[in-house]
C-alpha cells in the first residue's frame, strides 16, 4: 500500500469520525448485559425472581416474563455488583453490593437506592446477607478478610470478625438454627469450603 | 468460624428459614441438600446435568421450591428439595 493510499485512508477515517462525533441522534445508552449471572434472590411479596449480571441488577415477575432491570435511582451503579438479597422480613428491603462498588439499600422494591457503606473500611465488599427475622440488620464480608454487622438499615456497620480462614467468602447466609448465644449462625461460603459462626462472634 | 465437612468450592448457599436445619449448596461439585445443618450431606442435582450452579435462592413460603441460576444466566426451579430441576426462564 502506498503512502498516497495510506494518507487518503486516513483523511478518509478522520472525517467519518468527525460526522460521527457532530451527527444528531439519540444519546448513547449502555446496552445492560443481563447474561453472567452472579446472584439471585426470591422476592416473596411479588413472587418475583432478582438477578444480579454484569449489566446490573434485574426482576423477572414470573418464568415467561422478560428480565426489566430497575431503575438506577440513586448512586447504584450500573455494573460491579455481584450480589443481592431480600429481607425476608420486609420484602420491600432490597440489599446489593459488590467488591468495589460497597453496599446499598432499596425501601422500595428497588425503585430508589441508597449507599450505605458508612463505617465500612472499604467498599471492597464481596459478600452481603439479612438476617432472617431482624428487619435492619445485615452482615457483609469485605475483600479485607472482616466480617461486619449493622443492626440500622446500614446507618453505621460494627467490626464484628476476622471470618473464616479463607481467601474469598463467596456467599453469606444466616440461619436461626437453635444453640446460638445469639439471635442464629452465619454460613460463610468460599473457594475452601463451607463454615459457620454464630451471629455474636 | 468453624469449617463444616464441605472441602470443596462452595459458590453459593441458602437456608430454609421455615426449617434451619435445611441447607443447599452449589459449587462445581453440584448442587447438595444437608437436612442437619451441614453434618451430613446428599446430592440435589437431577435434572442440572453438569450446569455449575453459581446462585441459589428459595421461596420461603413453600418448602421445597428452590431457584438455581447457572453462570449463563439460565434459572432451574426445583419443587421437591433439588431432588428434580426443571428450567425456570426461557
Amino acid at each position: 500500500m502506498s503512502l498516497r493510499t495510506l494518507l487518503f485512508l486516513a483523511a478518509a477515517l478522520f472525517v467519518a469520525l468527525l460526522a460521527g462525533c457532530t451527527a444528531s441522534g439519540p444519546p448513547l445508552v449502555a446496552v445492560a448485559d443481563n447474561k453472567t449471572l452472579k446472584a439471585i434472590s426470591y422476592d416473596p411479596s411479588s413472587g418475583s425472581l432478582l438477578k444480579v449480571t454484569q449489566g446490573g441488577v434485574f426482576r423477572a415477575r414470573d418464568a415467561a416474563a422478560t428480565w426489566v432491570p430497575l431503575p438506577l435511582r440513586g448512586p447504584l451503579p450500573l455494573s460491579g455488583l455481584s450480589q443481592v438479597a431480600v429481607s425476608w422480613k420486609n420484602p420491600e428491603a432490597l440489599i446489593a453490593s459488590g467488591d468495589g462498588a460497597g453496599v446499598y439499600l432499596s425501601s422500595d422494591g428497588g425503585q430508589n437506592w441508597t449507599a450505605i457503606n458508612s463505617g465500612l473500611p472499604s467498599k471492597q465488599v464481596g459478600a452481603v446477607t439479612a438476617h432472617t427475622y431482624k428487619a435492619g440488620t445485615l452482615y457483609a464480608w469485605l475483600e479485607d478478610k472482616s466480617v461486619h454487622k449493622t443492626e440500622d438499615g446500614g446507618g453505621s456497620w460494627k467490626r464484628m470478625d476476622d471470618g473464616p480462614p479463607v481467601s474469598k467468602v463467596l456467599a453469606l447466609a444466616h440461619s436461626t438454627l437453635p444453640g446460638s448465644m445469639n439471635t442464629g449462625w452465619l454460613y460463610a461460603a468460599s473457594p475452601e469450603g463451607l463454615y459457620l459462626s454464630m451471629d455474636c462472634f | 468460624m468453624g469449617r463444616l465437612p464441605v472441602t470443596t468450592q462452595v459458590n453459593t448457599i441458602t437456608v430454609d428459614p421455615a426449617s434451619p436445619e435445611r441447607v443447599y449448596v452449589a459449587g462445581p461439585a453440584g448442587v447438595f441438600r444437608s437436612d442437619d445443618a451441614g453434618q451430613t450431606w446428599q446430592a440435589a442435582n437431577g435434572g442440572l446435568g453438569d450446569v455449575e450452579i453459581v446462585a441459589l435462592s428459595l421461596d420461603p413460603a413453600r418448602q421445597g421450591r428452590v431457584f438455581a441460576g447457572a453462570a449463563d444466566s439460565r434459572i432451574f426451579e426445583s419443587l421437591d428439595g433439588g431432588t428434580t430441576w426443571g428450567p425456570w426462564a426461557r
